[in-house]
């Protein structure tokens, strides 16, 4: 390896180690700025309540027609949790129980709590999903109840004690965790759902028709419509001290709720294993910019879905589904946004969590306004701009080269990612903007994004002039130089950390000609061009001949003088 | 090679045993867990704090390794001898590597032999494992790669400053990342970026 290429090696390599450490460093100052910031929120702000059924409070807390909850509320749940638990603790959560994804704290503890709980696994090798039951039957001894052990599989096509061809394979399921003995998947290869009765004495599979291309289905859950269990709490009470019928949650086994990748809730006909049609969407939380876009699963930290329906007790256990109510967390964690849905999935009664100020308001009034948690996080409450500063400013210390790539990638990441994103920022700012609802045009948008980035491309700017002089002054070739001015501007700190580090370590001479340093190293002058002045070591000609040199030839040598006395002796 | 590799291990014995006595510690923990019933989470908490001794243990190896080098200038001897700089670099990531795997793979046997005790129970627990055991190789190799950089600084003061930040910084890393393909890309990419940084700054110093 040459000495440039060595040198533009070792340069890469330095700016790796430092873009990765210094990312690595900076995570933690905008961790430390998200978890301050949610602790801004004073209790008030982190729950909700709506009334759908419009009736006045002091009224029985039911409505006579029993077409809407009187109440839902919502709150953020341990939040807290989400912040501590990065990236490890999110990879074995998901691998606990992979077809529940992010539900795994509670599910790890019923299982601590419930050892002899009912295991539903899924073996890709096998394609099948393995059942593991418990079967209830009496002794014959002294006819007492007791329980055993049975495993079962089931694939698209069958069921049975032991894996077979038959039965076919499922690509990719998902199933409702928490269905127990009769279960709902959905394969996204087959395009269809599926219900499976797991029994000890012969299990059973019902195959539904597949869904219609043209219907632009994408499930991603069943039953338990729910993300970040416990981040998120809600509740639709039900009157206690009331007669049947009563409008509470929903319990029959007719209808399902299936999500959508785009964030739309569907309703199952489990008979028929047929959607059969739209009955709510995740609503959308309120971001500090304002407007936001529709939210799919990805976008939001947690959301829960609680069907609700009318229970007639005096007719047996049948329900009739009147509609669910969904409630999300917003990706920073600062607002809760609830709604509630008729059974066509027309919205009866929204509304998210504020934050309410005495003061004067923009108009001139004096009294009590509310804000948007979100906005009051970032602008109003006390620390909030300080810290909304430094959320900047250590966002413009990010390299700019990732910090525009978040703009493009941001909203595509998972609303998780963030907690464990080093390199990409799909929380910051300008990942914000991209998110953005409303009508904006992509050139406005990107506007915005430099508008934040400025900072952050000044003091770069002043750090690549920095390298320029710097590498003038010790006498980098011109495009070496350019090379580093660019490389500062588009990576940021660890361009400059690389220079600084990497930079040929020379000491200068004073050049003869221009007075400027020059490297002893190098044939001319990188200043002026000067080629090194060499004295000539030519004798002179002429010598001079001076006093004392006349009075040494006139005086006489020692020898002679030693030789003198000798002839006089003589 | 061999007897390099010999003489590095002789010279840096203690801090070989480093990395290797809190692998020991943590397959006591979870033996002791297992034999007396302590609840699991108990003893993976003391694991994953005993993780980052095991962290700093190889960073320590890596720093002292080539801290000694550069005070007690044994590579100069060793240089007037039928021996390349680059072959007693190699010889000394070879140690890394070595206390590594004599550190790990007893890890890895005991949370196969003892499963929910070093890593939580979970569904696919070998690939899991296999996961984290890669995860955790990879940043222990990239700790001591860090070591490898910081200690050949002259400054004591900002060898210690350097390695305990550098150290926090990779090892924090994992709980960052997680144990998934995207966390071992980014500490692959340390681990050659701080190698051969190392290596050139080794190579390349004048005697």
């Amino acid at each position: 390896m040459n000495t440039s290429r060595r040198y533009l090696v070792n340069a890469l390599a330095t700016g790796v180690i430092a873009t990765v450490l210094l990312c690595t460093g900076l995570f933690w100052a905008r961790w430390l700025c998200s978890f301050n910031r949610h602790l801004l929120l004073p209790p008030s702000a982190r729950d909700v309540v709506i009334r759908p059924s419009r009736r006045v409070a002091t009224e029985e807390g039911t409505d006579p027609n029993l077409v809407a909850p009187a109440i839902v509320t919502a709150a953020m749940g341990e939040t807290q949790r989400l912040f501590c638990g990065l990236g490890a603790a999110q990879y074995l959560g998901s691998h606990a129980f992979p077809l529940a994804s992010d539900a795994w704290l509670w599910l790890v503890r019923l299982r601590e709590e419930h050892p002899d709980k009912e295991p539903l696994d899924f073996d890709p090798s096998l394609g099948l999903l393995v059942y593991e039951g418990l079967d209830r039957y009496l002794q014959e001894s002294d006819s007492k109840p007791a329980y055993r052990r049975f495993r079962h599989y089931a694939g698209p096509n069958g069921a049975g004690d032991k894996p077979d061809e038959r039965f076919g394979r499922f690509i990719s399921p998902i199933a409702d965790p928490y269905a127990g003995s009769s279960l709902l998947v959905y394969d996204r290869g087959q395009k269809r759902f599926f219900a499976i009765q797991w029994d000890a004495r012969g299990s059973s599979v019902r195959k539904g028709p597949e869904l219609a291309a043209a219907d632009n289905h994408r499930p991603v859950q069943i039953g338990a419509i729910e993300k970040n269990f416990g981040a998120i709490h809600m509740a639709v009470p039900c009157p206690t001290n009331v007669e049947p019928p009563v409008l509470t949650q929903y319990f029959g086994g007719d209808r399902v709720l299936v999500l959508d990748a785009s964030g739309r809730i569907d309703l199952l006909d489990v008979k028929t294993l047929r959607i059969v049609g739209a009955t709510g969407r995740l609503p959308t939380p309120m971001s500090p910019f304002g407007v936001a876009r529709p939210v799919t699963p990805d976008d939001v930290v947690a959301y829960f879905a609680l069907p609700y329906g009318v229970c007639n007790a005096r007719q047996g256990p049948e329900w009739t589904y009147r509609g669910c109510a969904v409630a999300t967390l917003s990706r920073d964690m600062l607002a809760v946004q609830v709604a509630c849905f008729d059974p066509n999935g027309r919205v009866i009664e929204s509304g998210g969590t504020m934050v309410s100020e005495y003061g004067k308001s923009p108009s001139g009034r004096v009294g009590e306004s509310l804000r948007s948690s979100a906005q009051a996080a970032y602008y109003h409450l006390p620390g909030a701009r300080a810290l909304t500063s430094a959320k900047l400013i250590v966002e413009s210390l990010h390299p700019p080269v990732l910090v525009l790539a978040s703009y493009f990638a941001g909203p595509h990441q998972e609303a998780t990612a963030g907690f464990r994103s080093v390199l990409l920022l799909p929380d910051s700012f300008v990942a914000m903007i991209a998110r953005a609802g409303g009508d904006v045009m992509w050139w406005e948008r990107l506007a915005w994004v430099f508008c934040y980035m400025i900072p952050g491309l000044f003091f770069f700017g002043f750090l690549a002039e920095r390298i320029a002089r710097d590498a003038a002054r010790i006498g980098l070739a011109r495009r070496t130089r350019k090379i580093w001015v660019v490389w500062t501007v588009v990576f940021g700190l660890p361009a400059y950390i690389a220079y600084r580090v990497t930079r040929p370590k020379v000491t200068l001479v004073t050049c003869t000609n221009c007075g400027l340093g020059r490297r002893p190293d190098m044939e001319k002058c990188h200043h002026c061009g000067s080629a090194w002045v060499v004295p000539e070591l030519v004798p002179p000609a002429w010598r001079v001949l001076g006093e004392p040199e006349q009075a040494e030839a006139a005086s006489p040598s020692p020898a002679e003088q030693t030789s003198q006395p000798t002839k006089s002796d003589a | 090679m061999l007897t390099l590799i010999r003489r590095e291990i002789r010279d840096q014995l203690l801090y070989i045993a480093l990395p290797c006595f809190f692998s020991v510690v943590m397959i006591c923990i979870a033996a002791v867990s297992s034999w007396w019933g302590v609840p699991a989470p108990i003893s993976l908490a003391l694991t994953a704090n005993l993780m980052t001794g095991l962290f700093l243990g190889l960073c320590c190896l890596g720093t002292v390794q080539m801290h000694a080098d550069r005070a007690g200038r044994i590579s100069v001897l060793l240089s007037t001898l039928a021996v390349t700089r680059g072959q007693i670099f190699l010889a000394r990531v070879l140690v890394g590597v070595l206390t590594l795997l004599i550190a790990v793979i007893p890890l890895v046997i005991t949370a196969l032999v003892l499963p929910g005790q070093i890593i939580p129970r979970v569904s696919s627990y070998h690939h899991v494992l296999a996961a984290v055991s890669v995860t955790i190789s990879l940043a222990g190799f990239a700790c001591y790669s860090i070591g490898l950089l910081v200690g050949w600084r002259t400054s004591r003061a900002w060898m210690l400053i350097g390695s305990i930040l550098l150290l926090a910084l990779v090892a924090s890393l994992v709980w960052i990342k997680g144990f998934g393909v995207d966390a071992m890309a980014v500490l692959l990419l340390l681990i050659a970026a701080a190698l051969f940084r190392a290596g050139s700054q080794f190579v390349s110093t004048s005697l």
